[in-house]
This record gives structure tokens, sequence and C-alpha cells, in this order.
């Protein structure tokens, strides 16, 4: 008799182990940042593997058009630059991952943390001195003018160095953000869902037992 | 197990609720006060079974248990595993409020044909009962998994292929389930042997 059951222990161990797609997840979650002009996404099941070749689409937040949609690639990581008509409505972007297996999520990108650093060579604001060397202003001298220019030029390609090296520097900051966003399970909500089980018992032993008297 | 909010479409949705709705107050009506402790125990361990990862080969698995609700609880497991599904969707965000009813079916739905198409055996000793749990366990995510990709084939995909791939998915817990099940069951059996019967009245 224990032989058998050693065996059939065994053979069960041995076929998850040989299985390909072992598992199945509660929930797939995804989350998304930007860096240096390109929107990356990365998803993930909610035990940690990632969730790969899931269908990802981009809607914007508003008018509910869709953008673009892509696959994810065997990191779960899906990465897309940012669209040219969200970034001229300065709409949220929605990012949906389907896993195709019945789980989905998405994860809402508001405008304002994709937007600051689209740059890319177009600083949103002007550096302090630019309005100096606006063509059309007639009080300033030609020489005066284009060392204005000079300098304005130089001042964007510093922007776009800092720009590219912070981008460098928070893509990583952003993403762990961004995945500390998701709510994980803690050993407070486990104790209070028994709680929960325990309370309701109660009130079912409760009317069990008026209705026995 | 646990199918997101906004994936199926308005009609299973409805259905799943109505089949959780009635088994659920049939569960309720067959409930007696002696057996309100056990369900609760077995609805905590529900609760919290599926959030015990094991990781094994390239993934993590977790257990389910449905077979066992199935097993001890009989109609019971409805309301029991209704509640368990409520807590997991309002603390850890697994499924959803509105796909609850769908969840609910998906995983009680088979343990109690589990429980009817075994529970013969399980007054017998040895061998039968434990091919019986075995089977039970086995069996009762084969079914949830097939439920999984019919309701997912109702919406879109070919039933086919969902079919595949949901399976294939879980073909190592059901086995896991399967044998845990089958020590469960005869544990309980050599120690607590009222706690097996507890269905027969």
């Amino acid at each position: 008799m224990n032989h058998t059951v050693l065996f059939t222990l065994a053979f069960g161990i041995l076929l998850s182990l040989l299985a390909p797609v072992p598992g199945h997840a509660h929930k797939v979650r995804i989350f998304a940042w930007e860096e240096g002009g390109t929107i990356k996404t990365e998803s993930v099941f909610s035990g940690g593997r990632p969730a790969k070749s899931a269908q990802i689409s981009v809607t914007s937040g508003q008018d509910r058009k869709l953008l673009l949609s892509g696959k994810t690639d065997d990191d779960g990581m899906f990465s897309f630059p940012v669209p040219a008509t969200a970034k001229e409505n300065q709409s949220d972007l929605e990012i949906t991952v389907n896993s195709g297996d019945g789980h989905k999520n998405s994860w809402l990108l508001e405008a304002r943390d994709y937007l600051q650093t689209t740059g890319n060579g177009t600083p949103p604001r002007p550096p302090p001195v630019a309005p100096d060397t606006f063509p059309g202003q007639p009080t300033t001298t030609p020489d005066l003018q284009q060392k204005g220019t000079v300098s304005a030029a130089d001042q964007a390609e510093l922007y776009n160095i800092i720009e590219s090296a912070l981008d460098k520097q928070l893509g990583p900051i952003r993403r762990s953000l961004a995945e500390l966003q998701d709510k994980k399970v803690s050993l407070q909500d486990i104790l209070g869902g028994i709680g929960y089980i325990l309370g309701l018992a109660g009130i079912a032993a409760y009317f069990k037992s008026q209705k026995n008297q | 197990m646990h199918i997101s909010e906004g994936i199926l479409s308005p009609p299973v949705l409805i259905a799943g609720a109505a089949v959780a709705a009635a088994g659920t107050a049939i569960g309720l009506k067959k409930l007696n006060y002696d057996k309100v402790m056990g369900v609760s125990i077995l609805t905590a361990t529900f609760f919290v079974a599926s959030l015990i990862h094991v990781p094994l080969g390239p993934g993590n698995v977790h257990l389910i248990l449905g077979g066992l609700m199935g097993i001890l609880l009989g109609w019971s497991c409805f309301p029991a595993i209704l509640v368990a599904l409520f807590l997991q969707t309002i603390f850890f965000q697994y499924g959803g409020l509105l796909v609850l009813g769908v969840n609910t079916t998906i995983m009680a739905l088979p343990a109690v044909i589990c429980f009817y198409l075994f529970r013969t055996w399980f007054k017998k000793d040895g061998k039968k009962r434990k091919l019986a749990a075995f089977s039970c366990g086995f069996l009762s995510i084969l079914i949830s998994s097939l439920l999984v990709a019919l309701a997912l084939s109702l919406t879109d995909k070919g039933f086919i292929r969902a079919a595949e791939l949901i399976v294939a998915a879980h073909i190592p817990i059901m086995f896991i389930e399967g044998i845990i099940t089958m020590f469960t069951v005869s544990f309980l059996a050599k120690v607590q042997p009222e706690f097996l019967q507890i269905n027969d009245q």
C-alpha cells in the first residue's frame, strides 16, 4: 500500500515538473513608467512569473480610443514610444494587459507622469535666456543676438544631456515606484479575513440555534 | 482560477451569478447548527490555501482544495466558497465583485458534482476511499478548468483553444490536489471519522 502512495506521489511531482505551463496565478498585474520618450510596461503574474506574449492595448484616457496594441516579450516587457496624439491632447494612457486565460488588468499612466520628460530635444519650457534670442526682437544688436543664440543652443544641449542622464538614473526608480503601487498580500489581510469568516460562522450559528429552539 | 473583472460578457456573468445564488441558497438550507463550525474552518482553509505559493518548476502553484470542500461539505461548499472568494476579492483584488458569481460557480459546482459522484465510496474503508478522495481532488480541478474555458469561450475565444491552455496549466495542480485530498481524507478517517460522515444525515 505504502509503495503505491509513494509511487503516486513521485509520479505526480515528476509530471508537474515536466508540464510546460505549471501553475496558474490569481491575477496578472501591469505597471508602466516613462523612460526617455518611451513608455515601458512590465506584466507579471501574482506569483512573480512574467506574463509572456500577453496582449497589451493602449487606449487614451478620455475618448477611450485604441492608440496601439502589441504583445509582451519573454520577460513580460512591452515598450512603445509616446503616441503623438496622446502627447498633443495631453491625455492619460490606459494600458491594459490580457493574458488570454481570464486574467486582465490595467494601469493608468497619467499625462503629467509621462509628459514632463518626453522632451528629448524640445524642452517643455525654454530656458530663461531663450526669449532674448527671438529673432523678431528689434532692440538686440546683431552680435549680441548671435552670442545669445550660441548660449541658447548650448543650454538646449546641456538641457538634453541632463535630461537623458536623469532619465537613465530615474528609470529604475520609476519602475520600482510603479511596482510598489501594487498592493501586496499582508498578514493583516489574512488574519482579518479569517476573523470575518469566524464572525460569519458566529452569526450563522446564532441563527441556526434560534431555529433549533 | 479567479477570472478578472471586465473579461466576461453580461449573459455569462448573470448565468454564473444565478447558479451561485441557487447553490448558496441550497447550501445554507442544508447547513445545520452542528455543521457551522466545520464549514467555517474549511472556509478559512480555502481562503488561505490559495495564498500559499509552492514554487514548482519554472512557476508557482497554489492549492485550491475544491475537492476536499466538496467531500466534507457537500452543498454547503457553495456559501463557504462564496464567502472566501468575496474576502479574497476585497482584500487581495483577486477576481472582482461582478465576476464573483461566476468564480464561485467555477470552484463550487465541480466540488458538488464530485461529492455526488463519490459519496457512496467514502463510506467504504481502505483503498476505495483513498481512490475516491484522489479522484475528487483531481476531477474538481479538471471540471473547474473546463468551466473557466467554457466561460471564456462564450465570451470570445474558441472553446478548444481556451480549454487546452487552461487544462494544460492545471495538470500539475490536479495531481497535487488529488494527493493532498487523499492524505487529508485518510488522516481524517483515522483521527476524526465523524467529520467525514457529517454529510450523511
